[in-house]
């Protein structure tokens, strides 16, 4: 519970016949942190035969989902497994895949060719709004002419030319002009500055503009029905092959895992070393395992775990404090060997954030908040978890505060009784249990520090390096605390210098300058008092504010005090969680774990998980 | 006893003087702090994400500082009695 689940070293030697069979029990297990390659003089193995064959097949799965539009990410449906003919998978994906890069590339073509005839649609309907015969625009010997639309004014065109205006919206004007062929440029040239687009009538053939258009249309209409068509085939065959599709890449995925672990394990030409770590329990079930399996053609032998083995941490917490995980995941998670810390941040960190959020009425918005949020957004759980039990906490303290949205009807322990007197005496109250609850969490982080050296060190490393720090501790209360020179004070005097040997020994000069820091880490609780202190202040502001708004009793004076508090608190409660979540954590990241926590230890990921 | 009176005032607001020094002082140190370790923290996470939780652990860090200055605020606040 408090310790990482406790891992044993395990060889199994197997020779290359055995590999097969061997890797598909060690992946039914799920148990086995493979340690890559360890053995030194020995190659790395070759992946399993069968593994190309794996690779072209998943790679073709995948393009046909690609092609499908089917999301790999989703849940593989839950189909027998088989003994899978591999030859054949491959032969049903390489059809399929070949029938649908035929039916997508001749969909590409069509929609092509769509929009191309759309197009030449627009156009043609453009031309029947002039309401010209489509016989105007032949070739002529003298005569050039002009479609197209353009914007603002028209322009002053010589005389001699003719010309057809007609308005599409409040902007653009559709124009057909006709002018001597030698007056080209300079017609253009008016058109020039007013966004002209030129449009192409076609050579009509003969035929009416109402017989063309309605050419085109019926060839517009049977490219649609032509892509209807393949996407209804391809919509159907996505139907078809989903789940064959998903069941398959999943179960690849696997099959390749599998046929590539051997790039893992130490090889001769003959002979395959695995190396990992499994959870101790766990030994006798897989060696078991192993034995059917093979027949008992396999050698598993536990190793001793020396000090430099990467042995992979599983934090195994109960679902009560399993969510404080997250703050070592953001951090660095413990070793091995090491005290998981999530069980002591359950009971501290919200403590903090309590005490220096404590407001009944932030702590309920936020405790409603954060339950909803938690139901929303399921990957953010553990976090919202934290939060939410975090908000009740700072419920609990704001009954003792005595605080209401800022407002303190009555006093127990009164952060801020009355805003005339900024600093009435229960600030240094608030002020001394913070510094208590911070010499508190720092003796326990010394304590455990004793007992994480004391379990990997032996018992005078972790007198030296933790239990020292106490007696100094002692030493220096009960040399104040003595009176005189009395024999109490006496004794705390010496226990105090007898301390300060074994922190030198250990830690040299630096352990006699970290002296005064194991005081300053302890005055740093102050943020406990300070930062709540910022957040119940701005808050009694905000009601100052309302207060004023209210006072002439008016209408509008009502409808502003109640945007000013809505707004007000919101920005406040947001600032409310952000420091005492920040603070808190980094009162366990730094003066907390500074006392006991090693970190950087690899997560436990066992092979076929 | 107008004499009285303004002295006493005198004494408050030079204690009230030297709080918010004392305040100002430490705040405007930590900022500075913060802004240089604020930046080096963003590069280094540009570079690799998971070091997020260091770098805002890096970040409160001179906080302290300003913890610190409210503390001696308070202390020389409370000579005012």
């Amino acid at each position: 519970m408090l310790r990482p689940t406790e891992m044993a070293k395990v060889s199994v030697l197997c020779s290359k016949k055995q590999l097969e069979p061997v890797i598909r029990e060690l992946y039914r297990h799920k148990a086995l942190h493979i340690l890559e390659k360890s053995a030194e003089g020995m190659d790395i193995g070759k992946p399993l035969q069968n593994a190309p064959q794996l690779s072209e097949i998943i790679l073709k799965i995948r393009s046909i989902a690609s092609y499908l539009d089917i999301d790999l990410s989703q849940q593989p449906p839950r189909l027998k497994e088989g003994d899978t003919d591999f030859y054949n998978l491959g032969k049903t994906c390489r059809e399929l895949s070949e029938v649908l890069t035929i039916k997508l590339k001749e969909k590409e073509a069509l929609e092509g060719e769509k929009e191309r005839i759309s197009a030449e649609l627009q156009k043609l309907r453009m031309i029947e709004r002039l309401g010209l015969d489509i016989s105007f625009f032949s070739e002529y010997k003298k005569i050039d002419f002009l479609v197209g639309t353009f914007k603002g004014p028209l322009p002053a065109i010589k005389k001699e030319s003719a010309l057809k205006v007609v308005d599409i919206d409040r902007e653009t004007k559709l124009i057909a002009v006709f002018f001597r062929k030698e007056k080209k440029a300079e017609v253009e040239s008016l058109f020039k500055s007013l966004l002209f687009s030129q449009i192409d009538v076609p050579r009509p053939n003969g035929l009416k503009l109402a017989t063309l258009i309605e050419k085109v249309q019926s060839q517009f209409t049977l490219l649609e029905s032509k892509i209807a068509q393949i996407s209804s085939f391809l919509e159907k065959t996505k139907k078809e092959y989903q789940d064959f599709i998903l069941f398959n890449e999943h179960f690849l995925k696997r099959e390749i895992e599998r046929a590539d672990a051997p790039l893992k394990f130490a090889s001769t030409k003959n002979i395959t070393l695995i190396q990992g770590f499994v959870p101790k329990k766990q030994v006798p079930r897989l060696r078991d395992g192993l034995m059917k399996r093979t027949d008992g053609n396999i050698l598993l032998r536990e190793e001793k775990i020396s000090h430099h083995d990467p042995v992979p941490t599983e934090m195994r917490n109960p679902a009560l404090w399993q969510p404080y995980e997250f703050f070592l995941h953001l951090y660095t998670i413990p070793k091995n060997y090491e005290l998981d810390p999530s069980f002591f941040m359950f009971w501290t960190f919200p403590l903090f954030f309590g005490y220096m959020l404590g407001d009944v009425g932030y702590g309920l918005v936020l405790l409603m908040l954060f339950m909803y949020l938690k139901k929303t957004m399921p990957e953010g759980k553990a976090i919202f978890s934290v939060l939410t039990y975090s908000a009740i906490i700072s419920i609990a303290f704001g009954f003792l505060f005595g605080e209401f949205f800022g407002f303190e009807p009555y006093h127990i322990i009164s952060r801020l009784h009355d805003h005339t007197v900024l600093f009435g005496n229960n600030i240094h109250l608030v002020l001394f249990y913070a510094l208590i609850m911070g010499a508190i969490h720092i003796n326990l982080s010394l304590i455990i520090g004793f007992i994480n050296l004391l379990h990997h060190h032996g018992f005078a490393a972790a007198f030296k390096e933790r239990l020292s720090w106490i007696l100094l501790e002692i030493g220096l209360v009960l040399g104040l605390a003595g009176p005189g020179w009395g024999i109490p004070s006496l004794v705390g005097w010496a226990l105090f210098a007898f301390s300060i040997i074994p922190i030198y020994m250990a830690e040299g000069i630096f352990g006699l300058i970290e002296i005064p820091g194991l005081f300053s880490n302890m005055l740093s609780y102050a943020r406990l008092m300070a930062v709540g202190l910022a957040s119940v202040g701005l808050a009694v502001v905000i009601n100052e504010l309302v207060a004023g708004l209210t006072a002439g009793g008016s209408i509008l004076g009502w409808i502003m005090a109640i945007i000013v508090f809505a707004f007000g608190h919101a920005l406040n409660i947001a600032l409310g969680v952000i420091g005492p979540f920040l603070h808190s954590l980094r009162l366990h990241y730094v003066e907390f774990f500074k006392r006991f926590y090693e970190g950087g230890g690899v997560p436990y990921e066992p092979f076929g998980s | 006893m107008a004499a009285e009176v303004a002295v006493v005032n005198l004494n408050t607001g030079v204690i009230a003087l030297a709080a918010s020094i004392a305040i100002a002082g430490t705040a405007f140190a930590a900022a500075m702090a913060e802004k240089a370790i604020g930046i080096a923290g963003i590069g280094a996470m540009s570079e690799k994400e998971s070091l997020f939780g260091k770098a805002l652990i890096l970040t409160v860090i001179p906080e302290t500082l300003v913890i610190f200055g409210l503390v001696v605020a308070i202390l020389i606040i409370g000579m005012a009695g």
